[in-house]
């Protein structure tokens, strides 16, 4: 092989064929997918704009780097359904209202695809949030405190303060709320629900 | 020029090697290697490579839904014969109550049952499960669907914290867990019923907050088993 | 006529089954013309190199001890993680890949280097890139996309310093001397064009946002494997089929299967990258096309690996007298091992067990800090005393460098594969609980912790090493020409 031409021509040949088939093929058919649109509504439902801040706040913390929002196949796996993770697998359209697809590649915590339709109660988000370990015994997902701010009870306890008991509880007198922020992460975490169908999932049969 | 002008530290021999650039091969590759450089690719080599193209071949035929974009799963062959279709088969609520109660209620209470002192309370021979003194039936399935919060006392102790609802749990699931609660670790109470639970959810209609303490005392006694009957009291054996 | 027809042949066919040999003189003038960018390539690279093992290390020991440095926010372990792999990635592995494909692209053209400002302006722009994404990641603006961590103002420095570099090596391929193009060359040319189309594409694509969140999956995975598949490994490769011949004087064993072996690998590592998010919400077909091109990568592996390993075959005495090429013996072993990793980790039923547990993580750490780093530190120990113009000053510290890094890496590999399968298992029986799983996970998770020190360890005595040439170059007394140098080197 002596010429240049020929050897940088078939790279960027050989090259391009992969590029089209997964980049090119990907933008082109799930980059255009359209909402499924019912009676009621569309699918997947519209997020609040506290949700997609939100989700700038999942991005920033990294929760990706444990956290998957992905239930797999049954035919590859039928642990994620087991585990109640979600009813169906997910498909491509399940992130049609996501800025970004927090797949995830690692699960060192559960799979939060469907999170907000296990734990509906924000209340128990922002414990979970502040010192995982009073709502879940064992956890070891690091404490988010700095989503958090402690202050002075002035008049009436705040309406927001995190119910925090035992060790973990603010000084007398002192109060612990949540910010703008872990209000935006837990309207995020709360709009993560795949409890719909959508006619490219087939239904999964009930165990 | 003389070697020995270059600084050399005291262990040359472990670096020997990289300090010397070879520019040309030994004279005698030049008749050996050389010829051998162009020697043909080993059989074995294009055997093998043969076989994994066929088997790619077969395994993407098999694997690839058609190369449509809106197929997620490879044995989706098989979904267009009608599934494994049916009669639903009838469910073992004791089978389906575990799994619930693995999926939702065991990160507090403990695959023991037996809770977390001071934080969660215990499932073990409790008033509560087993609708013993003023609890009833519906009183496990309200705290089960909308929560519970404030200071309770379990078994004479006492506890501050709150339990979320679930509600979004079908009316089985509710009926299986509980079954399930009250059938495991030597609790011994009659099931509760798929058609309890949906009655209790039907009363409670426009609820979302969870329970406190002397809202539960102030519901009236019911139970699942004869609905006029009652209070069986908890079978002892 | 026809005598001087079948000389070039015979001329071209040396060329291709090894280097193409220099005049010492213009060794040296090449050297001389390389000496500060490259060295400016390697410091930079030794110091992210140190910096992403430090938060390596610190985040593997978070994860056993989630109270450790916690509470603060730019060193939670959501942040720092990202930030410790790019600068693996970013800060490391590819300016020391590119530093070194640059000397062997000046010595196979046989070209010094001209207006090597530009490539010191490249060195300053991508470093600033990397710095600028650290910090903006650690100040909460990450992508938390999967190796595109850095906000996505940061990839403008990166791409333009690549451009920088990228335009220089093609101006040196284009007036190379020797007419023939080594395999070598092969591969830093398939590297240094996918770098550019790679970064390029998925940036546009992901962190500049102009595609739906739908069809990101597919890209995502695209992205992170060709940046090993089609870039880091072939320089590695190519820098393998550079320094075999130099260090042992053997040739290359057969040129059909260094055809072979590059072609083959062209043609498949694009399309393997899918197994990534195997039953996951991407169409099926993409996941069994990279299925069967996984499992097609054993050709390439194969061809090369047989190539090398009949290289170096009865090379015990040079393994003995080279660091180098027992660098690249260790790296060579890696590569088979990760793709061994990754061949199971491509079977569906066995995904479905393994992924989302450390194994897949292991699989990375591996190809980037066993596969690509290895040879690279191979390629340092190289050229580095070349440039310099004296050799290493002291064995003892290469072999603690080697030593430690094989036994860290051997740790790694074990504790996160042999932990993730363990921990695959768990999570895969729905009846143990997430907490329960933890503690299955637990003493593998320990034992990483254990291999990170002893990792950071080698790469603190490399560095020191690397320090002490520096600090040693400032002495006139002992500072020779590298002309003298590679006159010795032309004797021998």
């Amino acid at each position: 092989m002596n010429r240049l031409r020929p050897l940088f021509i078939t790279i960027a040949l050989l090259f391009f064929a992969g590029w089209l088939g997964f980049v090119a093929y990907s933008y082109l058919e799930l980059g255009r997918l359209a909402p499924q649109v019912e009676s009621d509504g569309s699918l997947p439902p519209l997020q609040s704009g506290s949700a997609i801040r939100g989700a700038k706040v999942y991005a920033a913390e990294g929760c990706m780097t444990c956290h998957s929002q992905q239930v797999r196949q049954p035919s590859v796996t039928s642990s994620d359904i087991d585990r109640n993770w979600g009813k169906r697998p997910s498909v491509a359209r399940d992130y049609l209202r996501d800025q970004v697809a927090f797949l995830g590649t690692s699960r060192i915590g559960p799979d939060l695809s469907n999170v907000g339709v296990r734990f509906t109660d924000p209340a128990w988000y922002y414990r979970h949030l502040y010192e995982s370990t009073t709502v879940v015994p064992g956890s070891n997902m690091p404490a988010y405190r700095y989503l958090f701010k402690m202050q002075k009870i002035e008049g009436q306890p705040s309406e927001e303060a995190v119910s925090l008991t035992g060790p973990h509880a603010p000084k007398e007198g002192y109060e612990v709320v949540p910010t703008e922020e872990a209000k935006d992460l837990v309207a995020y975490l709360l709009s993560r629900k795949q409890d719909y169908t959508l006619p490219e999932v087939p239904p999964v049969p009930e165990k | 020029m003389n070697p020995s002008n270059i600084h050399h530290s005291s262990d040359d021999l472990q670096l020997a090697r990289d300090l010397v650039e070879i520019n040309h091969a030994p004279a005698s590759l030049h008749n050996a290697d050389r010829n051998g450089f162009l020697r043909p690719l080993p059989l074995w080599l294009m055997a093998f490579s043969m076989f994994l193209f066929f088997w790619a071949g077969m395994y993407l035929a098999y694997n690839s839904g058609g190369f449509k974009a809106n197929v997620f799963d490879a044995s989706v062959v098989s979904w267009s014969g009608g599934g494994s279709g049916g009669a639903a088969a009838a469910v073992d609520m004791k089978v389906l109550g575990k799994k619930v109660f693995t999926q939702t209620c065991v990160i507090c209470h403990q695959a023991t049952g037996l809770g977390v002192p001071g934080q969660f309370p215990p499932l073990v021979g409790t008033e509560w499960v087993l609708s013993q003194d003023w609890h009833g039936d519906n009183h496990l399935v309200k705290q089960v669907l909308y929560g519970m919060q404030g200071p309770i006392t379990v078994k004479g102790l006492p506890y501050n914290n709150a339990m979320a609802a679930w509600s979004q749990l079908s009316d089985q699931q509710i009926a299986a867990v509980l079954t399930y609660v009250r059938s495991e670790w030597g609790n011994n109470a009659p099931p509760i019923t798929t058609e309890f639970v949906t009655k209790v959810r039907a009363d409670t209609k426009p609820r979302t907050e969870a329970w406190n303490l002397a809202e539960m005392k102030a519901i009236p006694k019911e139970m699942c088993s004869g609905s006029a009957a009652p209070a069986t009291p908890p079978a002892k054996k | 006529m026809s005598h001087e027809s079948s000389l070039s042949q015979v001329q071209a066919a040396t060329n291709f089954s090894e280097p193409a040999p220099l005049h010492a003189t213009t060794r040296a003038e090449i050297d001389a013309s390389l000496r500060f960018p490259v060295l400016l390539f390697f410091r930079t690279a030794l110091f992210w190199l140190l910096f992403g093992s430090i938060l390596c290390t610190m985040t593997s020991l978070k994860l056993v001890v989630p109270c450790f440095l916690d509470g603060i926010n730019f060193l939670s372990y959501g942040r720092l993680l990202p930030v410790a792999l790019d600068a693996l990635l970013y800060g490391w592995a590819i300016p020391a890949g590119l530093g070194i494909s640059l000397w062997m692209v000046a010595r196979l053209c046989g070209r010094p280097l001209r207006c090597s400002k530009l490539l010191v302006a490249a060195t300053f722009f991508w470093n600033t890139g990397v710095f600028l994404g650290s910090l903006g990641v650690l100040c909460g603006y990450g992508t938390s996309i999967p190796w595109l961590e850095y906000p996505n103002w940061a990839s403008v420095p990166l791409f333009i310093a690549f451009l920088l570099m990228g335009v220089w090596i093609v101006l040196l391929f284009s007036a190379r001397q020797p007419r023939s193009i080594y395999i070598t060359q092969w591969y830093f040319l398939l590297g240094l064009c996918a770098f550019p189309w790679l970064y390029a594409t998925a940036n546009m694509f992901l962190t500049w946002g102009s595609i739906q969140a739908s069809a990101q999956g597919p890209i995502i995975a695209w992205y992170s494997a060709n940046i090993f598949g089609l870039f880091l490994i072939p320089l590695a490769l190519g820098i393998i089929y550079y320094l075999i011949p130099k260090i042992t004087g053997a040739p290359i064993y057969s040129y059909y299967l260094a055809v072979l072996g590059f072609f083959s690998l062209l043609l498949l590592a694009g399309w393997s990258g899918m197994t990534l998010f195997l039953g996951g919400p991407i169409p099926v077909w993409m996941v069994s096309a990279s299925v069967v091109a996984t499992m097609l990568m054993m050709i390439p592996v194969a061809a090369v690996i047989l190539n090398y390993a009949k290289m170096l075959q009865g090379q015990v005495a040079a393994l003995k007298e080279s660091p180098a090429l027992r660098f690249i013996a260790f790296g060579i072993i890696a590569y088979l091992v990760a793709t061994l990793l990754n061949l199971a980790f491509a079977i569906p039923t066995w995904n479905g067990i393994l992924h989302f547990t450390h194994y897949s993580n292991g699989i990375i750490i591996l190809t980037l800090l066993g596969a690509v780093s290895m040879v690279f530190f191979a390629g340092i120990y190289y050229i580095a005393p070349r440039l310099f113009g004296f050799s290493w000053l002291c064995s003892c510290s290469i072999r603690c460098h080697f030593w430690l890094a094989v036994v860290g890496l051997s740790l790694m590999v074990v504790s996160m594969t042999l932990g993730g399968l363990l921990e695959g298992l768990a999570l895969d029986d729905a009846a143990i609980t997430w907490v329960n799983v933890l503690s299955f996970a637990a003493p593998w998770r320990w034992l990483n912790v254990i291999a990170w020190i002893l990792l950071l360890l080698s790469y603190v005595s490399f560095v020191r090493l690397f320090g002490n040439m520096l600090f040693h170059a400032t002495h006139p007394d002992q500072k020779v020409s590298a002309c003298s140098f590679n006159s010795l080197a032309s004797v021998s």
